[in-house]
């Protein structure tokens, strides 16, 4: 996968393949290039079977925008080599792909919708880990009071403390109900729930059995502290792209997005009414942002570069154009570069840059780099 | 010119008969067409390389129904022509 293969290692397979000498093999190769290398100079096509046709294709001139000054420039015409993979060969590459097949999409389905559901689809993974890590977490932090329950020193702690493990168990229990009616279409997550959940129970009982037991308690820290750091490292790879907010709309929507996985691409526009709403509020916002920004004529009538990478803001001073000076000169001057010339151009209405009398008074526009 | 063609210009410049001409072709096709399947990227120097690109899926508009659909996404052969051969048919 992904290696370089050169003439000679063609040329090596195919000495082996049809046994010849290694250098016979990679002068054929050589010829082999050679020769549609001229085919495409004699015919501009040169089609081989099995592997596909070269062309030469000409480009015509076109016109093309100066990114940074916005000046007008034409792209020369030129050729241009195009391959076309004979189907055998598209076909074979595209083996692993092969089962994908096109799908209509239904008239409701937009853009947006696709894209969550492809978020979610990513979601729904990061969700087990999540749920993972704040298990695991919360049960080291009760084994973490055990082990300080298991310490022979102070009594006192330890009565103080079982209480405690007791109600943290209690809070995990409310947790998981709360998990239940949230979730009740996900039978694996709660199966994934309860042996932690009898763990727990385990741990808490074997708490009240004293030192005894201490071993296997040592046993049971390790196995949770290894948990912890597991889900630490995946919390923290998967938890940048989470939302918490997201997260319950997730752990309802699971029903829907199983639905989804069926019927390719069906949203209950119900439940994502609101979101969308605000989807398109903030869409909304920002393309009239854009169109303040980029339109070519604002209503103050300030005339713009189309395409230009700077916007004019305003006037930043008046010149007079003295004999022997173009707008080039003094876009050089007053910008550091003669393309900027279009910008004074345009803001003093002037067509042709190149001919301006001397003594015309210019006004050298205020310019500002528009940010994306 | 047509594959046809191509094997007498090989065989005329090799000086070897069409037969065997031909068999070397198809087995040096069948070796490029096999690296290519692997994900390797065949590269010729002065001529230029053969690689393997995936496609992400995209949706298409039909023009003639209007409708919509997703793509799948594919792998494909592109052609990336050296700079010596770029260079020869400007």
């Amino acid at each position: 996968m992904g290696e370089k293969i050169s003439v000679q290692d063609i040329a090596e397979v195919l000495a082996k393949a049809e046994g010849l000498q290694k250098n016979e093999a990679q002068s054929f190769v050589r010829v082999f290039f050679d020769t549609v290398f001229k085919g495409l100079g004699q015919d501009k096509y040169v089609k081989i079977k099995g592997l596909g046709a070269f062309k030469i294709v000409e480009v015509d001139n076109r016109e093309s925008i100066n990114v940074n000054t916005g000046e007008r420039f034409t792209i020369g015409g030129h050729a241009k080599i195009s391959f076309t993979t004979d189907n055998n060969l598209k076909e074979l590459v595209n083996k692993p792909f092969a089962h994908f097949e096109t799908v209509m999409l239904n008239e409701h389905v937009t853009d947006d919708d696709l894209e969550m559901v492809n978020h979610r689809f990513e979601d729904t993974n990061h969700e087990k880990d999540v749920l993972n890590q704040g298990f695991s977490s919360q049960s080291v932090s009760i084994q973490n009071e055990q082990d300080t329950t298991l310490c022979p020193f102070d009594d006192q702690e330890h009565n103080n403390n079982i209480p405690e493990v007791t109600e943290k168990y209690e809070v995990l229990a409310n947790s998981k109900e709360h998990l239940e009616s949230n979730n009740q279409s996900s039978p694996e997550q709660l199966q994934f729930d309860s042996p932690i959940a009898s763990n727990m129970v385990s741990d808490v009982e074997q708490t009240k059995v004293p030192s005894k037991r201490s071993f296997r308690n040592w046993v049971w820290a390790m196995l949770c502290f290894i948990a912890m750091l597991l889900g630490y490292v995946v919390g923290q790879l998967e938890f940048s792209s989470f939302n918490i907010r997201d997260y319950f709309t997730i752990v309802h929507d699971t029903v829907l997005e199983r639905e989804l996985v069926h019927d390719t691409i069906w949203i209950n526009k119900d439940s994502f009414t609101e979101e969308s709403k605000e989807l398109k509020h903030a869409t909304a916002a920002n393309n009239g942002a854009n169109q303040d920004k980029y339109a070519d004529m604002p209503e103050d009538g300030v005339p713009q570069v189309k395409g230009g990478a700077y916007q004019i803001v305003g006037l930043r001073e008046t010149y007079t154009l003295r004999s022997g000076e173009t707008i080039r000169i003094i876009a050089e001057r007053f910008y550091g570069s003669r393309e900027m010339a279009l910008y004074i151009a345009t803001y003093n209405h002037i067509v042709d840059a190149n001919k301006v009398a001397a003594g015309t008074v210019l006004k050298i526009p205020e310019l500002k780099l528009k940010t994306k | 010119m047509n594959n046809k063609e191509f094997i007498n210009e090989l065989s005329t410049t090799l000086e070897l008969p069409i037969q065997s001409v031909a068999k070397l072709v198809e087995t040096t096709v069948k070796i490029i067409s096999e690296e290519l399947c692997d994900g390797n990227t065949v590269s010729v120097q002065g001529f230029g390389s053969l690689e393997v690109k995936k496609k992400m899926e995209r949706v298409m508009v039909s023009p003639i129904t209007k409708q919509r659909m997703l793509v799948p996404p594919k792998l494909i052969v592109c052609f990336k022509p050296s700079a010596t051969l770029k260079d020869k048919f400007k």
